[in-house]
Formats: structure tokens, C-alpha cells, sequence
């Protein structure tokens, strides 16, 4: 009974059923894919334009999906504006994901220069600190929306990344086994997210236009 | 608003408010106090009324001060929102200062 609720919970639970319709997930797998094709087109295109070519396939994704929740969604499930509180958080974990972004983008220049310059890490080592930024921003993004199958997805691609490792080890997957893991990851990731937007679609059937506001 | 009988003790539901202890109403109140505003298909999402039955409830909260109608512009259509107001906020904290104290009265 909604009475033997505590507040926070009803917030967590209102602000849930805003995120849960299975495009963050869809968008996630997205981001997942570029890790895939990325190292298969890099032989023939190179690292820095292997990534640059597979954006503008990603950009479309992003805008779709935005498309999708600003035609679909939001249409279906009404308008909401949340309290302060709410919008600071999700103010700092976007700051916190921008941070790790940059860090990252940072760390892979200074990985590129030292490469060029004879410095050769463990494979290991990349892949650990890869899992390691996996988890870290599922987690950050699942903490935001309030999503726990996200923190799973981070535990989940951050043991692919290491996985992978194992499998080029054993020559048994080219790439660093990055298509064959995160190829996969991103199947499951974007299945997952389709399956959860038709669950979304069921219980939230569309409101003839005009019945919208039901006091106007 | 309960009273008390006369002559006798304060009733332990003296102070709850009647306007926010019904099911639905406390559904709609709830949902608005965690929010700044929302609109009428949001509320009719998150609480399970029928549009006539949320619109009937929204009806008696509005006429006791507790809901506001806020109309704004989203892109260039107007929009119907509804808020809590302030007497709206404080009338929630106090029904569920009211519960929380009745339910420990009745503790054995």
C-alpha cells in the first residue's frame, strides 16, 4: 500500500518510470557497437578513422532515439518537471560522466604519444582499466536513473573486456576479442532495450490527441 | 477534518486530514509532492484512476486549495500542468505527521 511507502521511494519510482522504457539501454548498446566495429574497420582505415566513420552511424542512433522519445514516449507517459533535488543529481552525475569522458579521452592521447614513442603496456592492463571505466559508467548512469539492471550491465561488459583479452590470448578471437564481446554485448544491450520499449508501449497505450490534458 | 467525541479523549485520527486520506486522493497528492508539476496523462499513468475519477479528485484538491493549474508552453502548444500549492504541501506533511503519530498511539 502506497501509505507504508516512504516518500523517496514514491520519487525513485515516479522518477523510474520516466527512464524505463529501454532506449538508455538501446542508446548504451549503441555506444557498446562502436567498440566492436571500430577494431575491425581499423585495418584497413586506421584506429583514429575507424572511429570517426562509425559516429556519424551513432549520431543518427542518438538523434532516432531522441526522435522516438519525443514522439512515442513522452506523448504516452505525459509531462513531468522534477523538484531541485532531483535535477541536481542528475546535474552531477552528467558532470561526473562528462569528467570521465575527458579523462579518458586525455588518457587514450597520452596512451597514443607513449605508444609512439615505445611504450608497450600489458594487454591485461588495458583491458583491466577498460572494465574498469565500464563499471564505472554503467554504474554512474544506473545510479542517475535509478536503474539497477545497469549496474549488471557494467559488472557484465566490464568482465567482456576481460574476457575478450582471454579469448585473443588464446588465439581463439581476433581484435583483443573486442568484436566478439562487445559485438555481443551490444546485441544484448539493444535486444534488452527493444523488449523493455514493447513492454512500455503495452502498458502505456496512446492517448487520443485532445484527451491529453483532461481539464482543458 | 475528525473531531473529538464529545466530553471524552482526543480521537487518536483527531487532526487527519479527510481530504487526503482517501486512497486515490493520497495517490495524486504524493505523486505531486515529489514533483514540482506534472500533467493530467502523467498522473493518470503513475496513479491508475480513470481520467472521470482523476478529474473528480483533482476537482475536490483544487477547490481545497491543495492543486494548482499551471498552464505553460511546451514548444509552441499551451499545456495544462498541475502543482501542488504551498498550503498543499504543508496540508501532506502534516497528514503524514497525523498518520505517523496516530499509528504510534495505537502501537501496543
Amino acid at each position: 500500500m502506497m501509505q507504508d511507502k516512504d516518500i523517496q521511494t514514491i520519487e525513485r519510482q515516479v522518477f523510474r518510470s520516466t527512464v524505463n522504457d529501454g532506449l538508455a539501454d538501446m542508446r548504451a548498446g549503441f555506444i557498446l557497437s562502436i567498440l566492436a566495429i571500430a577494431p575491425l574497420l581499423s585495418s584497413t582505415l586506421g584506429d583514429f578513422w575507424s572511429t570517426v566513420v562509425w559516429l556519424p552511424v551513432y549520431l543518427a542512433a542518438d538523434v532516432l532515439l531522441r526522435l522516438i522519445k519525443r514522439r512515442v514516449v513522452i506523448p504516452r507517459l505525459g509531462h513531468v518537471q522534477f523538484g531541485p533535488e532531483r535535477k541536481a543529481r542528475i546535474r552531477r552525475t552528467l558532470i561526473f560522466l562528462l569528467g570521465a569522458n575527458i579523462l579518458s579521452f586525455i588518457a587514450g592521447l597520452v596512451f597514443s604519444v607513449r605508444i609512439s614513442s615505445g611504450f608497450m603496456p600489458s594487454p591485461w592492463t588495458v583491458s583491466t582499466v577498460l572494465a574498469l571505466f565500464l563499471v564505472a559508467a554503467f554504474s554512474a548512469a544506473g545510479l542517475m536513473m535509478q536503474l539497477n539492471r545497469f549496474f549488471i550491465y557494467g559488472l557484465g561488459t566490464g568482465l567482456a573486456a576481460l574476457a575478450g583479452e582471454w579469448l585473443f590470448q588464446r588465439r581463439m578471437a581476433s581484435h583483443h576479442g573486442f568484436p566478439v564481446v562487445f559485438g555481443a554485448a551490444s546485441v544484448i544491450l539493444i535486444g534488452i532495450g527493444v523488449l523493455q520499449f514493447m513492454h512500455f508501449l503495452h502498458h502505456h497505450p496512446s492517448s487520443p490527441e485532445g484527451e491529453k490534458n483532461g481539464r482543458e | 477534518m475528525a473531531g473529538n467525541e464529545p466530553n471524552g479523549p482526543p480521537r487518536p485520527d483527531a487532526g487527519i486530514d479527510r481530504i487526503i486520506h482517501e486512497p486515490a486522493r493520497y495517490r495524486i497528492m504524493a505523486t505531486l509532492y515529489v514533483v514540482e508539476s506534472a500533467d493530467f496523462l502523467f498522473l493518470e499513468r503513475q496513479t491508475g484512476l480513470t481520467k472521470g475519477n482523476l478529474s473528480s479528485h483533482l476537482a475536490k484538491l483544487e477547490a481545497a486549495g491543495y492543486v494548482q493549474i499551471l498552464k505553460e508552453f511546451i514548444g509552441k502548444k499551451p499545456h495544462t500542468m498541475l502543482a501542488l500549492t504551498e498550503n498543499g504541501r504543508k496540508a501532506f506533511d502534516a497528514y503524514r505527521q497525523g498518520m505517523k503519530r496516530m499509528l504510534n498511539v495505537q502501537e501496543p
